[in-house]
């Protein structure tokens, strides 16, 4: 409690139930018939499960991982309470936000929301970009 | 090869005792007659509720003697009906799946060239499947089958995505790739002309059961 694990443990626990949908969705997205045909040309269940069905869940998987970014990183009640607001410890961003603004600090608290707008847009922009060229590979 | 499989299915029950040398042997039928149950079960997708398969003199499954050979190590080809593809592999990649196993002699890149080019389709190695036109997925998609040599091909309605040209030519290419491989092939379609140009011998199904098998000559 009120260590950066507890703020990691708030964000996990808030964002897990987004991948974990996500993620049964892409693996049920996968075409049964590529394992079959893996199993008849002697793959291990292992093996399918690396090369095949994690392989082609990607999209879906990543889509996920999005999600779940975006969710953890805008996380506040959870963390407030299991991991406090120890500046240099445990305040992320939007919590900092949040006290800026209860003690009347506007300029800061704008400054904070600019940085973790273009911060989440650049790391979108990255992501969307890498899927493409994964996409373009197996087009 | 020899086969005697039951297999419940929640429609009806299929029954079904065949014997063949290395023939063609064509499960002829039309749709939900159970013919591709039978191909799963031949590979060890699917478990059939009694009977026995054996190949070669190998048991693949036999209920009395509880043995229920795992599809990995049945090394038996499959063609599926819509190929099968893996989607995010080229067609090297695709070809080369089944010989990375193998311990003795893992497959080369010189192997798979060679299959390729046996196929004519040497120069789509770097393609991806999307890429590709039905004739030449359906010859990738052999090449792949082939590729760990076995002992049993399976070919599950393998000219009924394409058209005529196409399928003319490409169940000529079944003749003789049968012609070369010396193994037993089991073919199921549900085309009247094509059981009667591949069969070297012909099994009607219909709702799981075996129809007086009509002889090449009389289709």
């Amino acid at each position: 409690m009120f260590t950066w694990w507890a703020a990691v443990l708030a964000s996990v626990v808030v964002a897990f139930p987004l991948m974990y949908q996500s993620a049964k969705a892409a693996f049920r997205s996968v075409d049964v018939n590529f394992e079959k045909a893996a199993r008849t040309l002697g793959a291990s269940e292992v093996r399918i499960f690396f090369t095949i069905t994690v392989p082609l869940a990607w999209p879906g998987i990543l889509a996920g991982l999005v999600l779940t970014f975006a969710r953890a990183l805008g996380e506040f009640g959870a963390t407030l309470m299991v991991a406090g607001n120890i500046p240099g410890q445990t305040q992320t961003v939007p919590l900092a936000i949040y006290f800026a603004v209860e003690s009347g600090d506007n300029t800061t608290a704008g400054v904070l929301v600019a940085v973790i707008t273009v911060f989440s847009f650049a790391v979108i922009f990255w992501v969307n970009r890498w899927a493409k060229r994964r996409g373009n590979n197996s087009e | 090869m020899e086969f005697q499989i039951t297999k419940t299915l929640w429609y009806f029950d299929l029954e079904l005792h065949v014997r063949i040398g290395n023939q063609i042997l064509v499960l002829w039928g039309p749709s939900g007659s159970g013919k591709t149950t039978v191909l799963h079960c031949l590979a060890g997708l699917l478990k059939p509720s009694a009977g026995f398969i054996e190949l070669n003199d190998r048991v693949l499954f036999s209920s009395d003697r509880k043995i229920n050979v795992p599809a990995r190590l049945r090394n038996t080809g499959y063609l599926f009906q819509d190929y099968a593809l893996f989607s995010h592999m080229t067609v090297r990649h695709n070809v080369m799946y089944g010989l990375l196993k193998r311990k003795n002699r893992p497959g080369t890149d010189a192997d798979v060239v060679e299959l390729l080019k046996l196929f004519g389709v040497e120069h789509l190695a770097d393609r991806y499947p999307g890429q590709l036109s039905g004739g030449e997925k359906q010859r990738v998609a052999l090449a792949r089958a082939l590729a760990v040599q076995p002992e049993l091909l399976l070919l599950d309605e393998p000219l009924n995505a394409l058209d005529k040209n196409t399928r003319v030519s490409l169940r000529q290419e079944i003749k003789k790739i049968h012609r070369r491989w010396r193994i037993p092939f089991v073919l199921v379609t549900h085309n009247e002309e094509d059981a009667g140009f591949l069969g070297d011998e012909i099994v009607y199904l219909n709702r799981g059961r075996l129809f007086s098998p009509p002889s090449p000559a009389t289709l």
